[in-house]
């Protein structure tokens, strides 16, 4: 099921920025292994849903999956064909802000091959330039 | 134990985060020292000695006898070090000093080693906790606490009380806090729907029969 919040203080928000880099969530922190953002984009829960579907069917119940994202962003949708004014469109959808960095999913109790495998087949549902991630000593 | 090294480091008198940029554009990188009952030194240290400490060590607990320019030396503890995100380099670093016969707290790795038995069975290897803080004598810091999960079975839990310390050392955490556990393999759901729909398809036609034979005897 995709993921929304469950409640919002506001139905609207304002776009907001995407400049600048994660500062936060930025390390390997529960599982071993990490996917990493390298662009920067908003990514809509389908897409989240997707990645997490792929994610599971390549790891075969053989791991566990952390997700790090939550889209808390709703995002507006004009109708088709109606003129400018009358206000700002009805909510379509639910986003997660995403800033170079940011570590989207984290996979733990898999081997490294099958880890990099799985998040190969989740980069493709992403449109952001993605890396592999091991947990750092340092 | 936790290997000891020696690193050159000269106090900073520039602050800032422009006077920083500049100084890391020069090969070097901003710390501090600090500790109980000792005032705070802002300190620079070439890049590229770092690294090659860093590189060496394969874990984060590094003592260091910091030799400061003009001001003796000092044992420390790497207390933080600072990476950018996506380039990974060296931002700033924290050195805590440290006295020989004082308890310091740490952080340390779990690092497990061999693959389970249960897991070879198909169960899944569930580590909780990836770093423990202790509390021990410097010359005690290990760099790691290391554990054979070679003869843990499904369902089987390992406990903070049951990881092996060395003399000296203390976890902060309780002992029966879990650190591992090798959880039973997930049944999948859909084989088990199938199953059952066999099942069910294979009894329908046995009702059927019954419900025939029951029949001509109304």
């Amino acid at each position: 099921m995709a993921l929304i919040p469950s409640r919002t203080k506001f139905r609207k928000s304002h776009r907001g920025s995407r400049a600048g880099n994660a500062s936060r969530g930025t390390k390997v922190d529960f599982g071993e292994y990490g996917l990493q953002s390298l662009g920067r984009a908003w990514i809509t829960s389908q897409q989240i849903e997707a990645c997490r579907v792929a994610i599971n069917r390549a790891l075969k119940r053989k791991g566990k999956v952390w997700i790090r994202i939550f889209p808390h962003k709703p995002i507006t949708k004009r109708p088709p064909e109606t003129r400018m004014g009358k206000g700002k469109g009805a909510p379509e959808f639910w986003v997660a802000v995403v800033r170079p960095g940011l570590v989207l999913f984290e996979i733990g109790g898999a081997t490294e091959s099958v880890a990099k495998e799985a998040f190969r087949l989740a980069s493709a549902k992403l449109g952001l330039r993605c890396r592999f991630l091991a947990r750092d000593a340092h | 134990m936790s290997q000891r090294s020696t690193l050159q480091v000269a106090p900073r008198k520039r602050s800032g985060t422009g006077a920083l940029k500049l100084l890391r554009r020069e090969g070097l990188v901003p710390a501090v020292v600090y500790g109980k009952k000792f005032e705070n030194i802002n300190l620079k240290v070439k890049a590229k000695e770092l690294r090659d400490l860093l590189a060496r060590s394969t874990s984060a607990n590094i003592l260091v006898d910091l030799h400061i320019e003009g001001g003796g030396v000092q044992l420390a503890l790497i207390q933080d070090v600072t990476h950018n995100a996506l380039s990974g380099n060296l931002i700033h670093i924290d050195f805590h000093a440290i006295k020989e016969d004082e308890v310091i707290h740490a952080r340390v790795p779990v690092r497990l080693v061999g693959e389970s038995a249960g897991v070879k069975l198909g169960g899944l290897l569930e580590h909780q906790i990836h770093t423990l803080e202790i509390s021990c004598l410097p010359k005690d810091l290990p760099e790691a606490i290391v554990y054979d999960i070679s003869a843990l079975n499904t369902g089987d839990f390992v406990h903070i009380r049951e990881l092996p310390f060395p003399d000296g050392v203390h976890p902060k955490l309780a002992g029966d806090v879990i650190v591992i556990h090798i959880a039973p393999p997930r049944v999948s759901a859909e084989p088990v729907a199938a199953a059952e729909a066999g099942k069910a398809g294979k009894g329908k036609p046995a009702a059927k029969a019954a419900a025939t034979k029951q029949a001509p005897k109304k």
